[in-house]
């Protein structure tokens, strides 16, 4: 591999893992489970990096899809046939869990997030999270800007409806 | 892009970032081929006899290694009761005579 992409990687996996966290839903043991499966990806040449985008945008588009299938494949264990079929193919992966200890303010903006439809969550995060650029943002979720803007617009306003101190009552 | 939810997100982003694992050059290793399970073994040993033994079953034989069937003369009908034989079951009186 070279080592230009080797030295990206490395340096952008502390944002590629809380990117995965979020497109797992806050779900840290599956996010870890999804980075992996995207290193995977690169190390056995299964996606290739063009660059006809930033290398960023382009390996979160990576991690996003990779999160899709994990939601997929998780959905069919769940189902009724992907039960009776694992009883003849059982493979165990345990992945470690790891409970992130959150303190309450950064656990108020996941609760609230989740609550957001999942595109404003996304623009949300990878505009403020990953200070990317709402373009940059509508590469990764494969949306026109115009689109990503709109995410981006509605989400603030309500995730800032969100975050608002509920009113006492007396 | 300076709004008052950047300061949460950077909040959350370093919480998230303590929790993140650590790099590791393994990450980029290519995977060994993993062994065949030992269920996955064995359900692939029993399709190998079936297959084996559904290509090595007896093969029924052609039609022309049939011997003949219904292979007699033609000949017209009706004509063995026109000259009935001596051994005829029936009697005379029952005897179908057709004009």
């Amino acid at each position: 591999m070279d080592s230009a992409i080797a030295a990206s990687l490395e340096s952008l996996h502390p944002d590629a893992f809380g990117w995965a966290v979020h497109c797992c839903g806050g779900d840290a043991a599956r996010a870890e489970e999804v980075l992996q499966n995207a290193y995977l990806k690169i190390a056995a040449d299964r996606v290739r990096f063009d660059g006809r985008s930033a290398f960023k945008t382009w390996w979160f588009g990576v991690i996003r899809y990779t999160a899709l299938e994990e939601q997929r494949r998780a959905r069919f264990r769940e189902s009724l046939l992907g039960k009776l079929l694992s009883t003849f193919t059982e493979e165990h992966h345990p992945s470690p869990a790891r409970q992130i200890e959150r303190d309450e303010r950064a656990r108020e903006l996941r609760a609230a997030l989740e609550k957001l439809p999942a595109r404003q969550a996304e623009t949300l995060h990878l505009v403020f999270y990953q200070d990317l650029s709402l373009s940059e943002a509508a590469e990764v979720m494969r949306v026109s800007v115009g689109s990503a803007r709109q995410h981006y617009e509605r989400g603030k306003a309500r995730l800032r409806e969100l975050l608002q101190p509920a009113p006492d009552h007396e | 892009m300076s709004d008052d939810l950047k300061p949460l997100f950077d909040h959350l982003r370093e919480s998230e970032r303590e929790a993140a694992p650590a790099w590791h050059p393994r990450y980029l290793r290519t995977p060994a081929p993993r062994p065949l399970s030992v269920p996955k073994l064995a359900f692939t040993a029993v399709l190998a006899c079936a297959a084996a033994l559904w290509l090595l079953r007896p093969v029924p034989p052609g039609v022309a290694d049939l011997p003949p069937l219904l292979d007699s003369e033609p000949r017209e009908l009706f004509a063995s009761l026109d000259a009935p034989s001596s051994d005829f079951l029936l009697p005379a009186h029952l005897t179908i005579h057709i004009p």
